[in-house]
Formats: C-alpha cells, structure tokens, sequence
C-alpha cells in the first residue's frame, strides 16, 4: 500500500493488487455499460428497417369513457419511422407534451410526469419532418375524469393581452394579508415527572403578515416585500435563540425592495449574489445591490451584504457592522448579446470580513475571517449547445482576525495571512444531439471533464470550497430511447504543497447510473402498461488510501493511514397505477478498510424501503412507509437491525373540514440482544374552515384545529445499563382569521 | 510522544497504586483532523472523581505540566482554545465527561503553518481539569494527527444549512399552498451512514431544546434516549463516500403540513451510526462499553420554519433568461425560428408560452429540464394574427405549479404569400 506520488499533476501511482484489481472492476462495469448500449441500438436498428407505407395512430384510451388524471396512456404507431422520415410530436389542447413521452419502437408512452388536463380535449399526432414541416397524422378525443390542481396545459395567459404601449404597461398593486391565531395546550399527560414539557398549559397569540406592493410604468417598476411573524411567548420569537429575553416578539422575517429603471435594476433585502465558484458563489443575505448595463455589452453588477443571513427589524438595511460584511462586484461582458451566453467574460472582485457568527439557517464551526481577491470567468457555448465550456480563476488573499473567543487569555500564534490561487474548467461536448437511429428513436451522447485546483490555504469568506485539492472528473452520459446511463470517474490528491509531515491521500471514485421506463423499453401498452416499472441502479466505488506514513507527523502506525474501498449500490423501481403508486428502494454500503491490522474493521448496511400511496377517493390520501435496515459490523460481529412503518391519511371531508392522522412506529435492536428501541408517535388532528364575506367589509377567513398527539419512547441498553421509558400525551387546539 | 504518555501512564497508575484518585484519562487518545478545515471529534475523559473541567486547548508542543499532573501546551505554541460558542461538553455517566471537541478551521491553519516551517504537523487538545479538593491540576492530551479528513478521520459533520428552494430564510405561504423543496447541505469529515428523521413541530407543540436540535452521536450515551421526539415525516438512511460535501434532500413536499395555520418548525434529527474512527471506549476512562459518534457535530442543527397562513409568495422572476429571438424581433415567415433560453436550475419543467395580441393561448410546449430550447411548428405563424406574438417561458416544480417566469417577449412573424 506504501507508495508515494511523486508528481501531483500525473497520476502515476504504483499498482498493487487490489489496486488493479479495482481498476479492473471500473473496466468490468464500463465494459457492462457499453454492451447495454449496443445491445439497445442494435435492437433499434433492426426495427428501422420495417416498412410500411401508411403511418396510423391508436390510443390507449380509445374506446374508454375517460381517463384519470393520473392515468398513464400510450400510443402505438402502425409502424416505425423510417430514418429520413423525421419525428412524432404529440400536443394535448394546444400543448406540446412529446418530451414527456418515453420513446420506443413504435409506442409512446405518456409517464405521468404532470396530471392530464381535465375535460375533453383533442391528442394530436404530428409526423415532423427533418425540415420542420408538422403534417398532421391523427387526433384523438382525450377525456379525463378527475380534477388535478395543475397540468400540464394550465397555460394562463396572465399578462392583459395588448400592445407594448406604455400607458397598457402602467400597474400599482398593493396586497396586505394578516393572520391572527390563538393556540394552546388545553391538557397534558406525561411520564416520568422528567419528561414535563416547560408549560403544561398554555395559551398564546399569534401572528403573521405580509405587505406586498408594485408598482410598474414603461421604463420603470418596483416590488416591495415584506413579511413578519410574532408570537406573545417569548421563547417562539424569530430571535429567541440569538438575542434571549430581548427579542421582540413580533419580528420582521425577510425583506425585498427592488427598483428597476429600463434594464438598471436596485435590490434591498435578502438577497443572493455571485457567480463565481471560488470567490463569491450565490452568497446570500440582507443587503444591497446593484445591476448596470453599461453598453449594450457590458453590465456591471456591485453588492454590499451582511456577512451572514439574518433576520429582524435591527440591522435592517444588513451593513451596520464593517466587521461583519462582504462586499462584491462583477464585470460581464458579453461578446453577443443577441445571444447571451455564447461567450461571457466575467470579472469579479471581492473585499469581506466575518465575525464568528453562523447564518440563521446554519449550524457551522465559525472563525473569524478576512479576505479579498479577484476572479476571472469565461463561458462559451457553441451554436445548438453542441460545446459547453465554463473556466474560472480566483486568486484570494487570506487570514483570520483575532477572535476572542478562540484566543480567551493566551497568546495565541497569530496566522500568516496568504495569498494562494484556485482554478476550474469545465468542458462538456454533446457528441450525439438527439441523433435519430430509426423508429422514431434518438440517441444522445455527450462527454464532461471537469478539472479543479485550489491550493492548500485557499479560502474566500464567500464561498464554501475545500482548500488542498487537485482533482480530474470524466463523465460520460448516454440516453437511447429513454434509457439513460451515466458513467463517471473522478482522481483526487491532496497536500499540493508535498509536506512530508502531512498526510498525502488519493481517492479514486468510479460511478454508474443507469434508469429506464420499462414499459417504453419493452413496448408495452393496454392494460399492462402500468405493471412495468420506472427503475434506476447506481454503483458507486471510492477507493481512498494515503500515499504512505509521513514522517514528523504524529503518525506512528501504518494502521493510521486510510486505505479504505467502499462501495455503494442503490436500486429503484417505481410503479403507478390509476389510484395506487407504490415505491421500492434498496440500497447496500460496504466500507472495506485494507490498512494492516484494520482489515476486519468493516461495515456493511442493507436498506430495504416500500412506499405505497393510495388515493381511493379525490377526498382521500393514504400514504403507508416501510423500511429495514441492517447494519453489521464486521469486527465485533454485531448486527444492528432497524423497523420502521409510518402510516399518514388525510381526509378531506368536506370543503372546509380536514381530517388527518399520522402514525409512525420504530422498532430497533442488536441480535446479541445488547440494546432495544420502541418510538412511536400518533396524530390525530381535525381542522375546520370558515369565511365570512359581507359588504362593505373585507372578507375574513377562519380555521379551528384540534390535535391530539401520543410519543411513546423506550430505549433499553445492557451495555450503559441504560433503561428509559418517556410518554407524553397532549392536546392541543387554536384558532386563527386571516385579513384581506 | 510515545515516550511521554508511557510516563504519564507510569505516574498515573503509580498514583493510583499508592491510593490516589485515579487519574483522569481520555478516549481516544489519538485521531485523524483535516489539515484544510474544521473537524469535530467526539472525546470521552474520565473518571473526574473530585475534578471538574476547565479550558480546552490546542498547542503544537507540550511540556511537564508540574506542579500539575501531565503534560500541558507550551505557551508559545497554543493555537487557540475551544471558544464557548462549540462548546457541548456535559458530565456523562457516573464520572464521565463528554466533550465534542471542534476544531476551528483557523487552529487547523496555525498547525499547518508551522508544519510548512518543518515543525511536527501533529498537535495536541489539552483539556485542564481542576481538583477540587485542593490538589494539583491535570491535563489531558489528544493528538491530532494531520490528514485530508476522508476516511480513518472520525465521521462527523462540520456544516450544516438548511434551505428552502425559494432561498428565503423564513417562508410564509397560504393555506394548501406547496411548501417549496427543502434541502441541507452537509460538510463533513470522514466517512459512513448519515442516517435519520425528518420530523416537524407544528402549532402548539412545545419548542424543542437546544439538547434536542444536536445530533444524537454529540450527546452521551445516556442522554441520547431522552430527545423530544415530534411527528415524524420521513426517514432517510444514506452511505457518504470520503468527501466533503453532500446534499440531502428534504421530505417529499407533499408531505409536509400546510392545513392548519400557523408556525411550523422543520427539524432534520441526525441519528448515531456506526464508525470505527469515532468510537470512544469508556472502559479506557473507567466505564464500560463502547459509545459510537458517527455524524457528531459540534453545533445545534438549525431548525426551518414556515407560516402557514397569511402569505403573499411571488413567482421568481429574473431567474430564467430569454436568448433567442431577441425582443421585437421580425421573423420572415418561411423560417419558423428557434427560441432558446437559459433555464432556472433546481426546475423540473420549463413551459414556454406563445399567446397573440388578444391574450388568446396559440401553444405552449413542456420541456424537460437541461433543455433550452424549442423549435415551434410550422402551422405557428398561420394561427397568429397579423403575425405577432409574445412569448417567455415558465419554470414548473414536479406538481406543475409555476416557480418562476420571464417576462413576455414580443415577436413579429412577417406573412409572405
């Protein structure tokens, strides 16, 4: 296992038995992949060759009274298409929907990717040639039963319909909205007397706002944005946990102000900012920013951000602390603009200081940090996409502030600040572009190599990035007729700087996925179209090991180097039928250590997982989960074994009643009988809906709930000698009208 | 170093021979830190006795800690203390003291600095511990040995972030609306099963403690049992290779309350897993058994809220961006054009739209993500009148409800006889 790289930009490493051996699986399962592929485009090919002169259409649904929304339908073609014949488009109403179609032979298959539209409406079938001419070939009344909140066809035409004149363009729009709700815990039981909850009783307010304004002209609008939310029990206020007993009981959740003159557009608030991968990338917070298309070229795009997320009336604006903030700005410039992103040049600067302090979304090991720096950015597109190119540079300069906290009362070794580097490319080539290879089928093949170096050191307040990396990733991605398979490789070194008292490791990960609808794979249609599955597998196999013992390092065993294989594979498989949908994931890791006297340490996990979803009535959902796991550990040969199920239906008795009732039990334990677990938590929860509308007043609406709700906890463990058994019982109900 | 802990071991059960408390001792001993970010190590000292603990440092070098008893940090090499802000250190068991040890990215600098300078790259956490009845203070080291924080690095995570796919940290929405995707993404050190529950604190329950927001593997073994459960949505149980970064997706948005109004609180409950490199064995410290930390964290997991009930969520706009035709762009009518976008990542459709002048729907095409673009029939411009048309294109989540929109672009298709 002992080896040592010595030349970071090649990949020469020295083989030894299982290297090659792993290397030789990776070719096993590349070798696998590619015969699935010509094995399909073989048995493709042989039916592109079928002639018959005239094209028909039939409809799985021909003849049926209608469809439900869900249902999944399918066409057959008479005969397959010839190579020069082009390609089938499929509309429903006035929509094109082909893309949501699984290709095969002759057949069509819709994947219920989105509800069928309700009502009647017409299924047309085009014939397109390879020069764009649609000649129609059929149309087929399709009628759907049931009603779906959405479809595929809800195509509003929202914008009032009429000419880009300014005075059409003028709108102001002021929408205020107010909840108030009172909720409390009218009774509770527990056990033992340690399990209390903090109030056995209670009854709060509660409420919540929003005010939302725009404002718009022929060169000119703003949207204005606010919500807030406030409770009378302290411990519920947005900022409890940051600011205790002096947090305001009603506070302001999230802002955003923004102006637009012509293309110049001004943002206050929470917003996000940054493109650039290694300098500043989607940073988000309160703020300001602007964006200024220069020429018809150029937009320059500047932002003043708090350093973190936050929330709350003070601070408003996001840049009261300098300590405490990130300052931005980008440079564009698009060589199109007639076609933007054909070829961009981005440039970026950035100047930033972080208090220790996480977002408010965000658990983290903080520090306090500085850095400014710069970045470059290109972005290229060939005509049709058929090349993508991104590349990016950043050059930062780093250190860390004095933190009290960390320093407490010592003298502290200060940090050298540095100036370190950081470099990606990526290149992906779409080789086959929906290439047509008979029988209406197309093929896709396109190639990804992905590159990145970021020196040890590296780091920008603005972006996450793990600093001390050099890495290569080759991706592969191929799609026949609706059969997808991704193949991936990606190499990893660390310690660029070759330090021989660290750790130098090597990873070497290989992945394959592959998915595929059954039903258009083998063709079918009819009645047992819904009993071929959508399935996925996935194999994943990291191999990571250390490029030997470092000396000077505190390493004193070889059995402190990682060299660890591990493999992951997860298989899927998704069935959906007019009212059941049913779901299964299996899932199984193995983590094989290697290094001496840790061969045995390994661990091995089997997951089992069945979702079932039942909809007997439009007023009715039924949802049932079941999972196994297992988890074995080799060395002490213990078996851990976990059973989950969870029940959750809803019932929608009538327009303003609900019902709804979750149900989930877990039951865990070793098979040495060491330690056992029994959770279970029930729900049961009624909801009620009213409104009130009567001139002149605005309309009210109303809701009243009732909830119960029983955990059950038991843990024992013969190890710790640990014996707990918690219950908890409570009833709770609320009320809430909401303004406007 | 070996040397060293041989005497502390020698003093120590010499100590013990002649009737003295035995001295506080610590497991593990030794562990793999990433050189290149934080890491966070679960650390079992014991037994304390009459001894409660003190500070917690890490230094590049130790020296006798006389008139106390073991080695503590030379002063001139301490690269930072564990500020109390990552502090979850508590007593366990009878006389056991748990402590998450976090190691700031910025201690993790220091020692790499001076491995740069040719110094030994280990350093060491020392943690005081203070007699109470009057004898000499102790400390206790762990090594921290240099690596890339893969495998062999004990499997915990050091960032945790809780989002909504609108990006808001906060959400309002209507009654019966969707709750937008939710996801965390996760940094982590080592290597093993990130497994757990997704469960959620509606209206009316109580809050949870900060004791119930950490992960079970960054309590004791004997308070892991007593976390406040709440209703359960969904539970997930996924393998994560040597890396350092992974994205785990929320609960299927179908699933999450939006009936009754209210606060709701979105908690990701992260479970023990098994894991060799984190395992603390009490019988080293005087107790007995081995407690398993996969997936400890140094930091409460932040919780998600969402209001049901007033709201007044938009529709993103800007995230889509229209190519081509440019606006007002004039289209000879023999060559139905192309139009093509930049699409909003994270969508599971993109619609693009055509209406007339009137506002009347002519077509309208689903597409499927990473596709961005389309090519319109050529019975388009026959059903347009006077030949103009506006178009954009609309980004649909997986029920097909909109989550972001362009702007209409107006398209003028000249008719040729």
């Amino acid at each position: 296992m002992v080896e040592r790289l010595t030349n970071r930009c090649c990949f020469k490493d020295s083989r030894s038995a299982f290297q090659v051996a792993a290397q030789w699986r990776q070719i096993r399962c590349f070798a696998v992949i590619a015969i699935i592929a010509l094995l399909s485009v073989s048995r493709f090919e042989s039916y592109a060759f079928s002639q018959s002169p005239e094209l028909t259409v039939a409809a799985s649904f021909q003849g049926a009274e209608s469809v439900e929304a869900q249902e999944r339908i399918s066409l057959r073609l008479s005969r397959a298409l010839e190579h020069n014949e082009g390609r089938i488009a499929i509309l429903i109403g006035g929509t094109d929907v082909t893309r949501l179609f699984g290709i095969g032979v002759t057949d069509y298959v819709y994947e219920v990717s989105l509800p069928l539209p309700t009502g009647e409406n017409p299924l047309t079938v085009y014939l397109v040639t390879p020069e764009n001419e649609w000649r129609q070939i059929a149309s087929i009344p399709l009628r759907v039963a049931s009603a779906a909140t959405t479809t595929i066809t809800a195509l509003p035409a929202t914008d009032p319909p009429a000419a880009p004149s300014a005075e059409s363009n003028r709108k102001t729009s002021f929408i205020p909205s107010l909840t108030l709700g009172l909720k409390s815990q009218a009774a509770q039981a527990h056990f033992p007397d340690s399990n209390a909850p903090q109030r056995e009783r209670f009854t709060d307010f509660t409420m919540q706002g929003s005010l939302r304004t725009e404002m718009a002209g022929a060169d000119y609008s703003s949207q204005l944005q606010f919500d807030v939310a406030g409770s009378s029990y302290r411990s519920e206020a947005l900022r409890f946990g940051e600011l205790g007993e002096n947090a305001p009981l009603i506070d302001l959740s999230s802002y955003l102000m923004q102006f637009q003159v012509r293309r110049a557009k001004f943002r206050v608030g929470h917003i996000s900012f940054g493109s650039s991968r290694h300098l500043i990338n989607s940073f988000s917070s309160r703020g300001i920013s602007l964006t200024l298309p220069v020429t018809k070229r150029t937009d320059v795009s500047l932002s003043a951000l708090n350093g973190t997320s936050v929330i709350g009336w003070d601070n408003f604006v996001g840049l009261n602390r300098r300590k405490h903030q990130v300052l931005a700005g980008t440079l564009g410039f698009e060589m199109s603009p007639e076609t933007p992103g054909r070829l961009r040049i981005e440039s970026g600067f950035l100047h930033g200081s972080l208090l220790p302090i996480s977002n408010f979304n965000q658990g983290n090991i903080t520090d306090a940090e500085q850095s400014k720096g710069f970045s470059f950015r290109v972005i290229a597109a060939a005509p049709n996409d058929r090349f993508r190119l991104d590349a990016g540079f950043t050059r930062s300069r780093f250190n860390n502030a004095n933190d009290p906290a960390l320093n407490q009362s010592f003298d502290v070794v200060s940090v050298r600040e540095t100036t370190r580097n950081a470099r990606y490319l990526n290149a992906t080539a779409n080789l086959l572009d929906n290439v047509s290879i008979g029988a209406g089928r197309k093929a896709s093949f396109a190639f990804t190599f992905q590159h990145e170096t970021i020196d040890p050191l590296f780091r920008s307040v603005a972006s996450y990035n793990q600093a001390d990396r050099f890495q290569n990733q080759f991706e592969a991605v191929a799609s026949v007729a609706g059969v997808t398979a991704t193949a991936s490789h990606l190499r990893l070194n660390d310690n660029l700087d070759d330090i021989p008292s660290i750790l130098k490791t090597l990873t070497r990960r290989t992945s394959v996925l592959v998915g595929a609808p059954l039903a258009s794979v083998f063709g079918s249609t009819g009645k047992g179209l819904a009993w071929w599955p959508r399935v996925s597998y996935g194999y994943e196999q990291t191999h990571q090991f250390g490029a030997g013992l470092p000396t000077n390092s505190g390493f004193d065993n070889l059995n402190q180097v990682p060299d660890q294989i591990s493999t992951n594979q997860t298989a899927l498989a998704d069935w959906q039928f007019q009212q059941v949908r049913f779901g299964y994931r299996l899932n199984r890791s193995f983590q094989d250590n290697q290094q001496p006297g840790r061969e045995l340490d390994d661990l091995s996990n089997l997951i089992n997982a069945f979702t079932v979803g039942f909809t007997p009535h439009q007023a009715i959902d039924l949802n049932v989960e079941a999972s196994g796991e297992r988890a074995e550990n080799l060395a002490t040969r213990r078996v851990d074994r976990t059973k989950r199920a969870g029940v959750n239906a809803n019932w929608r008795m009538t327009n303003n009643s609900t019902i709804g009732a979750t149900l989930s039990a877990l039951f865990a334990g070793d098979g040495l009988n060491l330690s056992k677990n029994r959770n279970a938590e029930f729900d049961l929860q009624w909801s009620y809906r009213f409104v009130k509308e009567r001139d002149p007043y605005p309309k009210v609406q109303g809701q009243f709930f009732i909830r119960y709700a029983n955990r059950y906890s038991r843990g024992l463990d013969r190890v710790f000698g640990l014996n707990n058994l918690t219950k908890l019982q409570t009833l709770n109900l609320g009320v809430s009208f909401t303004f406007f | 170093m070996i040397k060293l802990f041989a005497t502390v071991s020698f003093l120590a059960l010499a100590v013990t021979a002649f009737g003295q408390s035995p001295q506080v001792r610590v497991n593990p001993t030794g562990v793999n830190v990433n050189a290149s970010g934080p890491t966070v190590v679960f650390l079992t000292f014991g037994p304390l006795t009459n001894r409660a603990p003190a500070e917690g440092c890490w230094c590049g070098q130790l020296i006798p800690a006389a008139p106390g008893i073991g080695f503590k940090c030379n002063p001139a090499t301490i690269f930072g203390c564990l500020p109390a802000r990552s502090d979850f250190s508590t007593r366990s068991g009878s006389q056991g003291f748990t402590d998450i040890m976090s190691i700031p990215a910025s201690v993790s600098r220091r020692a790499y600095q001076a491995a740069q300078e040719g110094a030994v790259s280990s350093f060491f956490y020392v943690r005081r511990f203070i007699n109470s009845s009057g004898g000499p203070d102790e400390f206790v080291a762990v090594t921290c040995r240099m690596s890339g924080g893969g495998a062999r690095t004990p499997f915990a995570l050091t960032d945790v972030k809780l989002s909504f796919e609108s990006d808001k940290p906060i959400l309002l929405v209507k009654p019966g609306e969707r709750i937008p995707r939710v996801k965390a993404e996760i940094s982590y050190n080592g290597t093993g099963r990130l497994k757990g529950r997704w469960e959620i604190v509606q209206p009316g329950d109580e809050l949870p403690a900060e004791r119930d927001l950490l992960t079970e593997a960054s309590l004791p073994a004997d308070q892991r049992a007593l976390q406040q459960r709440y209703t359960q949505i969904s539970r997930f149980n996924f393998f994560l290779p040597p890396g350092t970064r992974y994205v785990l997706d929320g609960p299927d948005p179908l699933r999450l309350p939006n009936v009754v109004e209210g606060r709701y609180l979105l908690l990701l409950r992260i479970e023990a897993s098994d894991d060799k490199e984190g395992d603390s064995n009490l019988a080293a410290v005087g107790g007995e058994g081995v407690v398993h930390s996969g997936a400890v964290a140094g930091f409460p997991l932040p919780p998600l809220r969402y209001f049901v009930g007033s709201g007044t969520e938009k529709k993103s706009e800007g995230e889509i961006r229209l190519a081509q035709p440019a606006e007002n762009a004039t289209i000879p009518s023999g060559s139905v054009p192309g139009f093509s976008w930049v699409g909003r990542s994270g969508a599971a459709f993109h619609r693009i739209e055509f209406v007339d002048m009137t506002g009347h729907a002519v077509l309208s095409a689903v597409l499927l993500p990473g596709e961005q673009s389309y090519r319109a029939p050529s019975w388009l411009p026959e059903r347009l009148l006077d030949g103009r048309a506006k178009w954009r294109v609309v980004a649909l989540d997986q029920s097909g409800k909109p989550v972001g929109e362009t702007k209409w672009r107006f398209l003028r298709i000249t008719i040729t006889k």
